[in-house]
This record gives structure tokens, sequence and C-alpha cells, in this order.
């Protein structure tokens, strides 16, 4: 049986009077009026986003969405459409929230300044996990509630033309609500034979100004904005390589120890003892200044170019070690190239690492009862598959 | 009384959906499809004639227009190889591609496919190879600081790769075959499956089922690339996709039981129809082909009507081909 909604004539009734919806199959409000969500709500009808007005043209569409008069140019009124069950974008707060409530995510702090790659670095990773380049990742693609906003960031990159002066994706901004849309999803499936986990990762994207603002001053605002830091699984601080190695680097070297040390706090302060990840970026830039043991590259301590122009990050690197942190560096480049001049470098390692911290499961050995000897049946079958 | 079982016909604009519909149609009339045969005519056969006429004139349907629902009933029977026969009446509903993009991009979900989505036997996803591929020719990059950097990748972090030819032996032919392994200056490309993965992502979930949750003898996916006479490079369906959509073949993966999932290459009319020759070829000879992995081996017959009894049926309609 569908549980295709009635379809009354709406047309002419305003907003306000016509027949509720809601997309949440357990709510019974717009029948027996009850909400299912009723103790998260003190008025539903207003507040929750599920429930919706039926209109004109089509089954359901938001209260917040455009009003009864312009609701036709929506839809075509021969078809009757409901609003998907997500949204297909970024996750809010709200939204990242219940799915952590349903099942233990990953939830992956990506932090750095204005233009340093972080939306950079996911596209180019979720490129690599859609053409199938996961070989060193023990994971595999299984969904996502945000492929919608994948595909955005995708398409963007692949109008890049070459010319480092233009952006490669845009620049991410958001609403200073407390409700902003920070997360992208993925489920990933563990390749291994008898892992039927389904992991959620949630991918952190906010505005390099709130990092830049949080690396300054720790402030009760910024708590709030970014509440869910306090449970993560990885902190990932980004570093313009390039702009710290350049001559005057000095000020970036400090925006980005400062950085690093914001990301070291909220590790050392998590109950979750999150891993930290260190990506030094746009390494295309510096060509051959670096060295090209792949080993060498994740130890940034031996590059020459650093030795003098990034002292602080350098020194907080140190600093995080000696404080215990799980720390590994990694040298990447998101897009050294349009995406058909070819592929990252090195851009699933830092997650290919990452996740083997956030989902690293303690493994008991098996246990070995000792045998008797003269043993019979059982346990000398046991004795003798066990030599 | 006649069980009713239904297929949909979903994929992107222009990827073969309604030229395959009208040529299994024309065939159904000309009793040359195998082991299919019609018990009594539709009450309505205007939509159907819609799809078989431009064929009979060697012209390809006209693409169903957005918006538009095409149900289609047809009153078949299936002959088993024991010659067993099953009667069935067969629904379809060929969704316009507009309407895929639309689902995606505005997230407007039409109230039949949500009707639909709860009870349909199997689902047709059509991907039409030149559709898929949107990027311009690879062309060498310039020779650039990047050559340095480009040597091997850090250690891999092993947690257990599967291994199943410790489970299958040496013989284990995978389903789909693992994507290679790119070099630097291999072009990259845009997924262009997205649409299709997140349209399976509702119908599971309006199903009730969860990500992840495979459950056996359940929704019937038949990945249907079609055009595949033009398809020069692969031998199989399979190949063709774990190189072009890796992700297609990752979410199913995950989500689907391997019984549940088949890849099949099809050339609904044989032959492109806008070559000069062809319409006449086609009019003698409309069976076109279809192409599938038999363990591994490519295998083709000139049943075009393949992959929906596979969608009704499951693996025992691949036993005569």
């Amino acid at each position: 049986m569908s549980d295709a909604l009635p379809s009354p004539n709406v047309e002419g009734l305003p907003a306000p009077l016509r027949p509720l919806a809601c997309n949440n199959l357990d709510c019974t409000l717009a029948s027996g009026g009850k909400c299912a969500r009723a103790s998260e709500f003190q008025s539903p009808e207003e507040e929750c986003t599920d429930l919706q007005r039926q209109s004109v043209g089509s089954v359901a569409l938001s209260p917040k969405e455009p009003p009864a008069n312009t609701a036709a140019v929506v839809s075509p009124p021969s078809v009757k459409e409901a609003r998907t069950r997500w949204g297909g974008g970024k996750l809010n707060s709200a939204a990242a929230e219940e799915l952590m409530r349903r099942s233990p995510a990953r939830v992956f702090a990506i932090l750095g300044p204005a233009e340093v790659g972080k939306t950079c670095l996911l596209t180019s990773f979720f490129l690599e996990l859609a053409q199938g380049q996961h070989h060193d990742l023990p994971y595999r693609f299984a969904g996502s509630r945000s492929l919608l906003g994948l595909q955005k960031l995708c398409e963007r990159a692949a109008a890049w033309g070459g010319l480092p002066e233009k952006e490669i994706v845009g620049h991410t901004t958001l609403n200073e609500s407390d409700d902003a849309s920070v997360f992208f999803h993925l489920h990933l499936r563990p390749k291994a034979q008898g892992d039927n986990r389904i992991l959620d990762i949630l991918l952190s994207d906010v505005p390099g100004e709130w990092v830049t603002d949080l690396a300054a001053y720790d402030s009760p605002e910024n708590r709030h904005r970014l509440a869910w830091l306090s449970r993560v699984n990885v902190v990932m601080a980004l570093v313009d390589a390039p702009a710290v190695a350049q001559q005057g680097g000095q000020r970036a070297d400090l925006q980005f120890s400062r950085v690093i040390e914001r990301a070291f706090e909220i590790a050392r302060k998590s109950e979750t003892r999150p891993a930290v990840v260190v990506v030094f970026t746009k390494i295309d830039k510096l060509g051959d200044q670096l060295p090209s043991d792949a080993e060498a590259l994740q130890q940034p301590e031996t590059w020459p170019i650093f030795e003098k122009k990034a002292r602080r990050v350098l020194a907080a690197l140190s600093r995080g070690r000696e404080q215990g942190l799980n720390i590994r560096c990694f040298a990447v480049s998101a897009f050294p190239t349009t995406i058909e001049g070819g592929h990252p470098v090195n851009v699933m390692a830092p997650f290919v690492w990452a996740m083997s911290q956030a989902d690293a499961r303690a493994s008991w050995e098996r246990p070995t009862p000792p045998i008797p000897e003269n043993a019979r049946g059982f346990l000398a079958v046991r004795r003798w598959s066990r030599p | 009384m006649t069980k009713v079982q239904s297929i949909a016909l979903l994929g992107g604009p222009n990827s073969g959906k309604t030229t395959w519909l009208g040529a299994v149609a024309n065939l159904i009339d000309q009793e040359r499809l195998p082991q299919i045969t019609r018990t009594q005519l539709s009450a309505d056969t205007r939509a159907l004639d819609r799809f078989v006429e431009p064929l009979l004139e060697g012209k390809y349907p006209p693409r169903t227009p957005h918006g538009h629902r095409a149900p289609i009933s047809l009153h078949l029977r299936a002959t088993q190889d024991d010659g067993a026969e099953t009667p069935f009446m067969l629904q379809v509903e060929d969704f316009a591609g507009e309407d895929m993009e639309r689902v995606f991009s505005d997230r407007l979900w039409p109230e039949a496919w949500r009707v639909w989505s709860e009870s349909a036997n199997g689902v047709l996803l059509f991907v039409r190879p030149s559709e898929l591929v949107p990027l311009p020719p690879i062309r060498p990059p310039a020779e650039s600081a990047l050559d340095g950097l480009l040597g091997p990748a850090s250690a891999p972090v092993q947690i257990g790769p599967p291994d199943p030819t410790a489970a299958f032996g040496g013989d284990y032919v995978p389903e789909a075959p693992e994507t290679p392994r790119a070099s630097p200056r291999d072009a990259q490309r845009v997924p262009t499956t997205l649409a299709l993965i997140e349209l399976l992502q509702l119908l599971r979930a309006q199903r009730g089922l969860a990500t992840g949750v495979r459950a056996g003898h359940g929704l019937r996916v038949a990945i249907v690339v079609t055009a595949w006479d033009a398809v020069q490079d692969h031998k199989t369906p399979n190949e063709w996709l774990a190189q072009n959509a890796p992700i297609l073949e990752d979410y199913l993966w995950s989500n689907f039981a391997t019984e549940d999932v088949m890849r099949f290459g099809l050339s609904s009319t044989g032959v492109d129809l806008r070559v000069n020759g062809n319409a006449e070829r086609y009019e003698e000879d409309p069976r076109g082909f279809v192409v599938w992995a038999d363990e591994g081996k490519p295998r083709r017959e000139p049943d075009i009507g393949l992959p929906m009894r596979w969608a009704l049926f499951g693996a025992s309609a691949l036993k005569t081909g």
C-alpha cells in the first residue's frame, strides 16, 4: 500500500489553512494530532522541518518555502510531488547530532584559515573515492546524504581552468546561525569480508574565518558555534606549505602555528582522544624544494625549506608530540593541475591513516586454553589444528 | 489470478530507456522475444504504440517528456527451461530522465515514484556510455614542478583487505573487477552517476531498507549499459562499469546482495539507426543483442528481453539465454 498523501483540492486556500503533511513516517500529527517529535518542539507546526503544508500542484511544501501564490511555479500542476527525505546538501548540526545518536559516526574536524584548501581537500578526496581510487583505503563507498552538495563541488572543480588566481571550488560561506550546515556525509563499508558495519563519516567544512577566530580566541561564542569539536574522532589541521615557505612567510607561520596549537588543544581536551593529522597543502607549488622520498615528505622537520621559515609551525608540532598526542603529518596537493590534467598528490593518505585511527578496534589475542596431555575428542582436534 | 510483476526503467535523459521499451514491444508483437509471449492485448495500447511506431520507420522513439507518467501494462507469459509457463502482468513505468535529475537537484519526489518504489520487483537502470563521460579527451599536461612529487605514495595502512581467493580458490572471478589504479597523469572524471545512486538511496529508504542492508532476493537491480554496439574497448559491461562508474559499483556492492545485481550491455536495435542503411538492416532483423559476463567471460545473445526476465525471475533467466 502506498503512503502517498491525500491530495485534497487546496487551490484557493491560504497557506495556513492547507492540510498538514509530515515526512516523518512515524508522525500522526496530520491525521491524529500527535507529533512524533513532540518532546523536542513546543510548537511542532512552527518548528518541525518535517511538517509541511500542502500546496497548489504539489503534495507538500515547507511553510518556509515560497508563499502560496508562487507554489505553482515550483512544480507543474499535473505532477504530485513531495520533498525528498533528505536535502542532499551539507548536514546541519541538528541532523549530524541525530545521525550520531543512531550510530557511532566518525567526525572529522578539518581546520584551517581561509584559502588553505579545506574544501579542495574534501573535494579531491571524494573525487578519488568516486573514481575507485581507494586501493589503500579499506572501505568502499556505501552512500551519502550529501550527494548533491558533493556533486556541486565536483562540478565546480571540473570547471576550474587551472589558473592559480582563480578559485577552484569557491570560498565556503555560512550564515552565523547556530544551525549552519557544516558537514558533508558519507557512508563507508569495510572491504573486509565479514565486517558488515556501515560507518557514518562526517567531514566538516567550515568557513576559514571561523577557524581563524577560533585560533585567535577560544571565545564562548566560538565554542558554542563549534560545539561538535568536543566529540570529533580526527582533527585535521591544514597548513599552506608555500605560504609559510615563501619570502615573508613569518605571518603565515604564526597564523598556522596558532591553528595547529588550537587543534592540539581540542585533541587534548577531548574525551575521545582524537587522532591529529597535520596536512601541508599545495606542495606542487614547492616543486623540487621538497624531498622526493615519501617517508621524508611526512616529516616536515626534515624539510630544508622549512628549517628557517617555519620555526613556529615546527615548534608547535614538537610541543604536540611532547604532549603525547597521536600526530601524523602529510604533504598533499589536491589540485596540482586541472582535473583532466591528472590526479591529486597523496590526497588519500591522510584519510587512510585517519580512518585507521578513528576506526581502530582493540583486538584480543585468541584464547588458547591449555590442552591436557592425552586429550581426546574435541580438544584433541583443537590440539591437532593448532600446532 | 495472474500475478502482477512490475519493473521500472530509470536512467538519465537520453539513456535509451524508451528505445528499449519500443524495441521489446516490437519483438513481442512479432513473437520474436525468446521465452516471452503476449497472452492478450492491453486495453489501451496508445502509450506503447508511441514507442513502437517510430522504430517501424527506422527512427528512434521520442524521449519521454518531463512529468509524463507512462505506465504500461502487458499481459505476458514466460516459458521456463523446464517448459513450465508462468502468466504474469508486467507493469512498466518509464520515468522521464529529466524527472530523475529533478529528484536529485530540486529534491522533489514524484508521488508515482514513491508509490511504485514500494512494490516494484526490479529496476532496470539505464546508463549510456556517451552520456557518462563528459570530459574532453586526455591531453598531456605541460611539464611542471609536480614531476618530482609524483613518486610512490606513503605506505598503505592495511586492515585486512578481502582475499576472496582464500575462500573460493584461485578460480574465483569477482562480479565487478577492481578499478585499475590510476597513474598521476591520467585524467580525472567527475562522477556522473550520483543522481542514479541518490535515486537508489531514496528507493531503499522508501522500502524501509537501511544503508548497507543486503536483503537477499530483494529488489533486483539490472544495470543496463546501452548503445553497447558502440563500445569498443571493453569486453563486458562489468569491466566498463568498473572503469567508468566505480562509485556506482561501490554503492551496489555495499548495499545489495550479489544475486540481486546484474550488469548487461544492451543494443536495443543492434545498430545505430542514424547511420545510413542501418534502418533497413533493423527492419530485417530487429532483435538487437545483450552482452553479460558469465564468470568473467562475455556472453552475447540476441535477446533484449533478458534484462527484464532477469529482473523478474533472477538468475534462472540466464540459464538458457
